[in-house]
């Protein structure tokens, strides 16, 4: 029923129920009054008739229907109409709570355009995003949003990235950036070439995730649909009980002991948790993903609160992933500059993160003549062709045979005809919320601990710079997950443990952590984990932790609000001390009072 | 097959979880979840059966929450 529809029927209700106040004649004030009933409640009554007659009985239509139409039955007109009023209009403010909620999240997942401009031999024509393939050129205009991933290949402007990772500073980019669908384009036209389809791109990826997130459900959504289950029957027994076997053995007045069952039915209704706590993980949900962090599910919210270690990767995850050649140590009367130089210009079309800001750190011009008949093994190293000498450039391992100097650091070595010219020290540098984010995760008695690849020096390095005392290096993508499956043996069973990696060797950890965490990194990563943090920023770390902590307590709050008001009124409908009207309180109130509280989670 | 479904009518999540585990008795299905703030339902499902496992869906559906509907 339409939002305007409960209006006019609330309005009229309240009226009639206005206007029997005025007349003395009892048979007046009945029909006013029973008309009013009917106008509250013929939808709620004959929604209950037809779950009655399926073989659902004790939904909360029925239950609200019997107490009214009992209530009715004894004289209490006024507190009938109540009952079925007051019910609709806290279902009414439940559909306009849920609708608001829905549109808030859709409207933050709204990232995706539907149509592209399409650029074919010159001509720009409008197609269907989704018929764009990986390669073609898409031109982007200003006002725009980016629909496909893909790098730009001509044109340079600012770009609002906040959908997508909620960073408010617009960001510049031009000719070779990477950019990301569902930034938008703010000032000039750009011409982008896609890496992707649009069902692999980043915005699609996103909805689907937080489409999905719903779907997977925390113990505490689980336990209160659980509960309604066994609570209401139960209450609605004890509301046949009370009402009928005092009087009938006892002999005490009938009407009395009706009110005190009417009031259990009210009472037992469970709108206030079967609507609040689903709706404060929903709202936990939306205002992660408002905060750049997607949460792919309730569960995961759950389980978030709960960390009491978090284990990191190193690079990629602590530092940025990038090197920067900070020692130059040259052999065999080779100088600093043709060790350099020959390193640059064997790396210089890998694609390999050290090779990349080996060649980024060499700042003259690197003649491509000069390079010839490059053999890339992927992971270890290149044979080139420089320059008429033959040339190895690569791990320690890749040139065994010619005695490299042995190094705990991460090196480049150089073997030019033969013989050993030396290496390149490299360092990689760390991201700059790194070092808050460890800090704040141990000021809140976090433990933190680094699983990573890489080699002693570099490692240890790290983790002395940013306090992690506990570290495992040079290890294998299997035996990370060894180690974290120690954690995981000592840890205590009401507590969980986090894993944050970014690269594909990170994903099998990240899918055996209690909560896998991913930086935007590999699809791998991002697929596997359950946490994801857009753009690469560790600090929405601490933001994650915040908001599965104060989902919790808001799913927490109602829960006990709830089921602690609804019992004491009981405990005093028993006793006699409780009104309908209390028990309306009881009912809609505590509804509206716990759905206002749930929507609290939606502002973090 | 895992597919989405949008869904309108339901009041709450206590009879959403009444649908999910009727449908989840269903032959052929593996899993059903429904989002209910979201209006969404989520079934895996073995697809040789899918025209009757949605007919089954919608009748359940009306059922236990009368005026609820599965967009398919």
């Amino acid at each position: 029923m339409s939002l305007k529809t409960d209006k006019i029927c609330i309005a009229l209700s309240f009226l009639l129920v206005i206007f029997s106040y005025f007349t003395q004649e009892i048979g007046v004030k009945t029909a006013l009054l029973g008309v009013a009933l009917i106008i509250a409640g013929y939808e709620i009554i004959f929604k209950a008739f037809k779950s009655l007659k399926n073989g659902f009985s004790l939904d909360e239509n029925f239950l609200m229907s019997i107490a009214s139409l009992a209530a009715f039955s004894i004289g209490e007109m006024v507190e009938a109409v109540a009952i079925l009023l007051f019910y609709r209009i806290g279902e009414a403010f439940e559909d306009y709570s849920l609708n608001r909620s829905r549109r808030s999240v859709s409207s933050l997942v709204d990232l995706a355009p539907k149509q592209a401009n399409l650029k074919q031999n010159g001509e720009i024509t409008t197609v269907d995003v989704q018929s764009v393939k990986v390669g073609e050129t898409i031109v982007v205009k200003a006002g725009e949003k980016v629909p496909i991933d893909g790098i730009i290949t001509s044109g340079i402007s600012l770009f609002n990235t906040a959908s997508i990772n909620g960073e408010p500073l617009p960001l510049e980019l031009g000719k070779g950036d990477k950019i990301t669908s569902g930034f938008i384009n703010l000032n000039a036209t750009v011409e982008i070439k896609t890496t992707s389809e649009f069902e692999n791109s980043v915005v699609s990826k996103i909805l689907d995730m937080v489409e999905n997130a719903a779907f997977k459900k925390s113990k505490s959504e689980k336990f209160i649909t659980k509960f309604a289950r066994i609570y209401t029957p139960i209450v609605v027994g004890f509301a046949f009980v009370l009402a009928f076997i005092p009087p009938v053995l006892f002999g005490g007045d009938f009407s009395e002991w009706l009110k005190r069952g009417i009031i259990f039915l009210v009472v037992s209704c469970p709108c206030a948790l079967v609507v609040s706590v689903p709706l404060s993980f929903f709202g936990g949900i939306g205002g992660a993903s408002k905060n750049g962090i997607l949460i792919k599910g309730s569960s995961f919210i759950e389980t978030l609160s709960k960390v009491k270690l978090v284990a990191f990767d190193k690079t990629g995850t602590l530092s940025k992933g990038e090197f920067v050649p900070y020692k130059f140590s040259p052999t065999n009367g080779f100088s600093k500059d043709e060790l350099f130089k020959f390193i640059a210009l064997a790396e210089k079309n890998s694609i390999h993160p050290i090779a990349v800001s080996i060649v980024k750190a060499y700042k003259e011009p690197l003649d491509e003549n000069l390079i010839k008949h490059v053999k890339e093994s992927a992971g270890f190293g290149i044979s080139a062709v420089i320059d008429g000498k033959d040339v190895l450039v690569g791990s320690a391992k890749f040139i065994k045979d010619f005695n490299p100097h042995d190094t705990d650091e991460t090196a480049v070595h150089l073997v030019v005809n033969n013989s050993y010219a030396g290496y390149i020290s490299l360092k990689d540098e760390l991201r700059k919320e790194s070092r808050k984010t460890i800090k704040w995760l141990h000021k809140n008695s976090i433990k933190t601990a680094m699983i990573t690849g890489d080699k002693k020096a570099p490692a240890l390095a790290v983790a002395n710079e940013l306090g992690i005392s506990s570290v495992n290096y040079e290890l294998l993508p299997d035996q990370k997950v060894s180690v974290f499956e120690n954690f995981l043996d000592k840890k205590d069973k009401n507590t969980s443990i986090a894993y944050v990696g970014d690269g594909i060797n990170d994903a099998p950890v990240i899918a055996r952590a209690d909560v896998g965490v991913a930086m935007l990194g590999t699809d791998a990563a991002i697929e596997t984990a359950d946490v994801v943090l857009m753009h690469n920023n560790l600090a929405k770390l601490k933001t994650a932790i915040q908001i599965s902590k104060k989902t919790i307590g808001i799913a927490k709050f109602n829960i006990i609000f709830s089921i602690s008001f609804k019992v004491g009124v009981l405990i005093l409908a028993i006793f006699g001390l409780a009104n309908i009207p209390l028990a309306i309180f009881a009912d809609v109130g505590v509804t509206i009072i716990a759905v206002l509280n749930a929507l609290r989670a939606f502002k973090i | 097959m895992i597919q989405k479904y949008e869904i309108s009518g339901l009041c709450c999540s206590n009879c959403a979880a009444k649908i999910e585990a009727n449908i989840a008795k269903l032959d052929g299905v593996n899993e059903a979840s429904i989002n209910y703030i979201g209006m969404k339902i989520l079934l895996d499902f073995d697809e040789s059966k899918k025209d009757e496992i949605l007919k089954a869906t919608q009748n359940i559906m009306n059922k236990i929450e009368p005026g609820m509907s599965i967009k398919f």
